[in-house]
C-alpha cells in the first residue's frame, strides 16, 4: 500500500439534518448497497472510494457526519478541510428542507470560501410521502447558486452522478489552478511583460 | 492490475520489416530500392531500416554527423510496400550508421512512445566510425528495440567485434523514465554490418569457390558469428534465422562479383539481422543481389511478432473492479473501537463536589489501535471544558484488548464561572461537554457528557441574586439559565439574601472574625473541604438554623459570592473607578451602577471599614483581596502595579481617614438607590425578607438596607 495508488485526493463531507439519510447515500456510493435499519451516527465516519475522472484517479474521501442538533456546534469544526461539501435533506421532511438554509450559512461561517456545495434532495423513491417538491429544491439550489440533484440510495438514484459531479466542478477547480503554476505561463508572462514597453512608447 | 494481466491482455500480429545496408558512401537515388523494402506480400506495419557508411569522411568521423539524411529517408518512404500508407516515426544517425523507423499510419497511435540513442565504439570509444545507434519504442503494451551496429572490421577482429557488442549492450542506456537498456525490451532487432567474416575452410579457395550458389551451408560452419554464439561470446539469446544467400560482401560495386582488387577480401556474411524475445515468428531473410552500387549487398528480414495488447474494453472492466476491491479493503482494514457508552449521563450535579464516570473503549479490530481526544479549536484549545478530566487522553489499544476512561465533573471555584456562562448562552439543549475520541486514520466518535447542573448562589450575579424569590435549592437549570438571561431593571430584593446572610454572621461574631480575609483566603482553601457544602446548603435554602462552620469560612464564602460571578462586582467601570482620584469622583460612578451592585458595594465598604476599625483584620490585606475580587480584571493578565492601584483604590473605601467622606457619599448613595427603587418597593417588602430582624442589628452602614423597610 505504500505506492500512491492515485492521483488526488479530495475529500467531501455529508452534511444535513439527523435522519436525511447521509449514512445511506455514502453506504450506497462505497459499498453499493442499502440498509433500512437506521443507526443514528454518533460522531464523523469516512469512506473511500476512487473515481476516475478525465483519465485521472481521484481518491474520495468522504466524511459522514451527525446530524443530531446537539451536536452541531462540534461539526461546524470539520467543514474548514472539506474541499466539497453535500447538503441532504428528505423530500418526505418539510423541516429538513427549511433548515438547508441555516446549514447553508453554517457553511459560509466555516467552510473554506471556495469549497464545492451541492443540495440533494434523498428519498426521492417515496413518492406518495413527499412533502417537499422538486421545483422548490431546483429553486433554493438556484437561489444560492448550487448544484442539485434528486436522489435515492435505496433505489440508487443519481448517488454515483452527484459525488462525480462534485468531483469534477472540484477537478476543474484544481485544474485551473495548475495551469497557473505551469512555467509555461511564465514564459507568456515574459512575452507580455516585453511587449508592455512598445504598447506604451505606441501611447506615448 | 498486473496480476489480472490474463483477463484483460490478448496478443496481437504485427508484421516487422527489417533492413539492412552498408551503402559504402553511394548515392542511391536511381537505385531500385523496392526490390529491397518492398520484398513482401502484405504491407509490413512496421519498418526498421538500417544504414552504415552513409559518410565516412574524416569530417563526418570529426564533428560526429548526427543530423538524418532526409534525401535517403525520402527514397526509403518512396520504396516501401506500396499497398500501405506511411510516415517516419523517427530516424537517429551517428555518422556513417543510420536507423529510420517507419510506421503506417494506421498503426501510428498504437505507438505510445519512442526514444533513440547512439553509442560510438570507433577509435578510443568515442568516434562515431564504429558502434550502434538504436530506436526503443512501445507498441500496445510491448516495448520493441532496434539496435544498428556497425562492429569492427576485418578478419582477424573477432574479439573487437565481441566487445562492440558488449559495449552497446551495456552502455546504451536510453533517456526514457525507465531508462531502459536494449535488453529492458520484450522484442528486440539487432541489425547491421557485424563484419563477422568467415574463416578459412580448409580445402575452399578464395574467391570463387565461395561465389558458388549452394556454398552457404558449408560457408556458415566456418563463419565467426555463429561460431562465437555458439561459444557464448556474443549475442547471448539472440536467435538468427536460416540464411540461405550468398555472401553478402565483397562484391566489385555494380556487379556480382566478389572482390577481384589487390586485397581480394574474403567473401563473408557481414550483414545480419538477429532477434531476441518471444512470440518472433521470421517469415523471410534474403539478401538482394540486384542492388549493385555497393560492395555489400541489402538484406532484408520479415518478422510476424505478437504484440501484448490491452483489451480497452476488458481492461476497464478489470480495472474498476480492481479499484472497487481496493477501495473496499481499505474501508474495511479502517481501525475501529467500540465505545461502551456515547453518552454520560451525571444526573444531578452540584457545586462544589466531584462527580466520576468510567467507560470502556475496546479494540474491535485485528490490529492495534491508536486513539485520543481530539483538541478542540481556540479559545477553548484543549480536549474538554475546564469543569472536566478526562484520564488518559491518549492510549494505544492491543489486538482484543480493553481500556477504562475515567471522566471526571467539578463545577467548583477554578470552573464554576464558564460552566454558568455556557449554561446561559447554550440556545439548544444544554451538554456539560462533547469529547471527540478520534480512532488513529479512523472515524470520531462523539461522547456526550450530560446532566442537570443543580444552581447555587455561588458564580451568579448580584443582580441575578436579586431575582429570585425563594431558595436557589428550588430552581432547577432551565430556571436559572431564565434569571440569568433576565434584563430587566426589576429586582425582588435590593441585595442578595445570601450575601445578607454572611454579612449578617460575620457582623454577629465580633472579634471571633479575627484571622479572615488574609492575603490567601482567595486560595479558597475551606472550598476544598465537604463541611463547607453545609454552608453551600445553608445559603441555598436560606436556612434559619446555625451558621454550619467557622466565621473565617463564612468570610471566604463572601469572597467567593463577589469573586465567581461572570463579571466583577464593579463591572462596568472598573477600568473608569481606577483612574479616579477622589472618593466622591469614584460614588459617581458607584452610582450608575445597578442597584444590586452598587448596594452590595456600598453594604459591604461599611462592613469592612467596621471590622478594620475595630481591628478584627488588617486594612491593608482585606483592601489587597478585595480589590483584586471588586475590581477583578476580564483580561486576565496579572498587572502588579494594577494590583497596588486597586488596593489603594479600595483603601479610599474602607479605612478610617476616609470615613467623613465615605459617609456623605453613602448617604447620597442610598438616597440615589431610594429613587431608583421607588416605584417597585412595594412590591419588594423587605418584611419579606428572612433575618429581617438582623437587619436592625446591623449598626452604621446598614442604611441602605434598612432604608428599604
Amino acid at each position: 500500500m505504500a505506492k500512491k495508488t492515485y492521483d488526488l485526493l479530495f475529500k467531501l463531507l455529508l452534511i444535513g439534518d439527523s435522519g436525511v439519510g447521509k449514512t445511506c447515500i455514502l453506504f450506497r456510493f462505497s459499498d453499493d448497497a442499502f440498509t433500512s435499519t437506521f443507526i443514528s451516527t454518533i460522531g464523523i465516519d469516512f469512506k473511500i472510494k476512487t473515481v476516475e475522472l478525465r483519465g485521472k484517479k481521484i481518491k474520495l474521501q468522504i466524511w459522514d457526519t451527525a446530524g443530531q442538533e446537539r451536536f452541531h456546534t462540534i461539526t461546524t469544526s470539520y467543514y474548514r478541510g472539506a474541499m466539497g461539501i453535500m447538503l441532504v435533506y428528505d423530500i418526505t421532511n418539510e423541516k429538513s428542507f427549511e433548515n438547508i438554509v441555516k446549514w447553508l450559512r453554517n457553511i459560509d461561517e466555516h467552510a473554506n470560501e471556495d469549497v464545492e456545495k451541492m443540495i440533494l434532495g434523498n428519498k426521492c423513491d417515496m413518492t406518495d410521502k413527499r412533502v417537499v417538491s422538486k421545483e422548490r429544491g431546483e429553486a433554493i439550489a438556484r437561489e444560492h447558486g448550487i448544484r442539485f440533484k434528486e436522489t435515492s440510495a435505496k433505489s440508487n438514484i443519481n448517488i454515483e452522478s452527484a459525488f462525480c459531479e462534485l468531483a469534477e466542478a472540484i477537478l476543474d477547480k484544481t485544474a485551473g489552478r495548475e495551469s497557473a503554476e505551469n512555467p509555461e505561463r511564465v514564459v507568456i508572462d515574459r512575452r507580455n511583460n516585453e511587449k508592455a514597453p512598445a504598447y506604451k512608447s505606441c501611447c506615448s | 492490475m498486473k496480476r489480472r494481466e490474463h483477463e484483460y491482455i490478448k496478443y496481437k500480429d504485427f508484421t516487422i520489416y527489417c533492413a539492412t545496408y552498408n551503402v559504402n558512401n553511394k548515392s542511391y537515388i536511381d537505385s531500385p530500392l523496392h526490390l529491397w523494402l518492398a520484398a513482401s506480400e502484405d504491407a509490413p506495419d512496421i519498418y526498421a531500416i538500417a544504414l552504415q557508411e552513409l559518410d565516412t569522411s574524416a569530417k563526418a568521423i570529426t564533428f560526429s554527423e548526427n543530423r538524418p539524411d532526409y534525401m535517403w529517408i525520402m527514397k526509403m518512404l518512396e520504396s516501401v510496400h506500396d499497398k500501405g500508407e506511411y510516415e517516419e516515426l523517427t530516424s537517429v544517425r551517428l555518422v556513417g550508421m543510420m536507423l529510420t523507423v517507419i510506421v503506417k499510419r494506421e498503426i501510428r497511435s498504437s505507438i505510445t512512445r519512442h526514444n533513440v540513442k547512439t553509442i560510438a565504439r570507433g577509435i578510443l570509444n568515442t568516434l562515431g566510425n564504429k558502434g550502434g545507434v538504436a530506436v526503443s519504442l512501445q507498441l500496445n503494451e510491448a516495448n520493441l528495440c532496434f539496435v544498428n551496429s556497425h562492429l569492427a572490421a576485418h578478419m582477424g577482429f573477432v574479439e573487437a567485434r565481441n566487445e562492440d557488442y558488449h559495449g552497446i549492450v551495456k552502455g546504451l542506456v536510453f533517456d526514457d523514465e525507465l531508462r531502459r537498456t536494449i535488453n529492458d525490451h520484450d522484442h528486440i532487432f539487432w541489425i547491421g554490418d557485424l563484419n563477422y567474416r568467415i574463416e578459412e575452410p580448409p580445402g575452399l579457395q578464395l574467391p570463387v569457390a565461395r561465389s558458388t550458389a549452394h556454398s552457404a551451408e558449408i560457408l556458415l560452419k566456418y563463419d565467426q558469428l555463429r561460431q562465437e554464439m555458439r561459444k557464448g561470446n556474443c549475442f547471448e539469446g539472440y536467435t538468427e534465422g536460416p540464411i540461405n544467400f550468398r555472401p553478402t560482401y565483397k562484391y566489385d560495386p555494380g556487379t556480382d562479383n566478389y572482390d577481384s582488387s589487390e586485397k581480394q577480401r574474403a567473401p563473408a556474411y557481414c550483414d545480419r539481422i538477429l532477434w531476441k524475445g518471444s512470440r518472433i515468428t521470421q517469415l523471410a531473410y534474403n539478401s538482394v543481389m540486384d542492388i549493385r552500387q555497393s560492395d555489400h549487398k541489402p538484406v532484408y528480414a520479415v518478422f510476424r511478432v505478437s504484440i501484448k495488447t490491452r483489451d480497452d474494453h476488458l481492461y476497464k472492466k478489470v480495472h474498476e473492479e480492481v479499484l472497487k476491491l481496493l477501495d473496499k479493503r481499505e474501508n474495511e482494514s479502517q481501525p475501529q473501537i467500540i465505545v461502551e457508552k456515547t453518552i454520560i449521563d451525571f444526573g444531578i450535579v452540584r457545586f462544589n463536589e466531584t462527580v466520576v464516570s468510567d467507560f470502556t473503549v475496546s479494540n474491535a479490530c485485528p490490529m492495534q489501535v491508536g486513539f485520543e481526544f481530539k483538541r478542540k479549536d481556540p479559545p477553548l484549545n484543549a480536549i474538554c471544558e475546564k469543569w472536566l478530566r478526562v484520564e488518559p487522553w491518549k492510549e494505544k489499544l492491543m489486538i482484543d484488548s480493553t481500556k477504562s476512561i475515567r471522566v471526571k465533573l467539578s463545577a467548583n471555584v477554578d470552573s464554576i464561572t464558564s460552566l454558568l456562562q455556557k449554561i446561559r448562552t447554550t440556545n439548544w439543549k444544554f451538554d456539560f461537554d462533547i469529547l471527540i475520541l478520534q480512532v488513529e486514520n479512523g472515524p470520531h466518535i462523539f461522547i456526550t457528557v450530560t446532566g442537570e447542573y443543580k444552581p447555587s448562589c455561588f458564580g451568579l450575579s448580584m443582580e441575578t441574586l436579586c431575582r429570585t424569590d425563594r431558595p436557589l435549592c428550588e430552581y432547577d437549570q432551565q430556571q436559572i439559565k431564565d434569571l440569568m438571561n433576565d434584563e430587566s431593571p426589576e429586582f425582588r430584593v435590593t441585595m442578595p439574601r445570601e450575601f445578607f446572610l454572611l454579612i449578617d454572621y460575620l457582623h454577629k461574631q465580633g472579634p471571633k472574625v479575627e484571622g479572615a480575609f488574609t492575603l490567601d483566603s482567595l486560595e479558597f482553601k475551606h472550598a476544598r473541604n465537604v463541611e463547607f457544602n453545609d454552608i453551600r446548603d445553608w445559603l441555598d435554602t436560606w436556612s434559619n438554623n446555625e451558621f454550619p462552620g467557622t466565621p473565617q469560612a463564612a468570610a471566604e464564602a463572601l469572597l467567593m459570592l463577589l469573586h465567581l460571578p461572570e463579571k466583577p462586582l464593579l463591572d462596568p467601570y472598573v477600568d473608569d473607578l481606577l483612574k479616579t482620584k477622589t472618593t466622591a469622583e469614584a460614588m459617581e460612578l458607584v452610582s450608575l451602577l445597578s442597584s444590586p451592585k452598587r448596594n452590595v458595594f456600598v453594604h459591604l465598604c461599611m462592613f469592612l471599614r467596621e471590622g478594620i476599625e475595630r481591628k478584627y483584620y488588617n486594612g491593608m490585606h482585606v483592601a489587597t483581596i478585595f480589590g483584586r475580587v471588586l475590581l477583578r480584571s476580564t483580561k486576565k493578565s496579572d498587572d502588579y502595579y494594577r494590583d497596588i492601584n486597586c488596593r489603594e483604590f479600595m483603601q479610599r473605601f474602607i479605612s478610617n481617614g476616609e470615613m467623613s467622606t465615605l459617609s456623605s457619599s453613602s448617604s447620597s448613595a442610598s438616597s440615589a438607590t431610594g429613587s431608583h427603587h421607588n416605584h417597585h418597593r412595594a412590591t419588594t417588602p423587605v418584611a419579606k425578607m428572612k433575618n429581617s430582624a438582623s437587619n436592625a442589628s446591623l449598626s452604621g452602614g446598614s442604611t441602605a438596607a434598612v432604608d428599604s423597610s
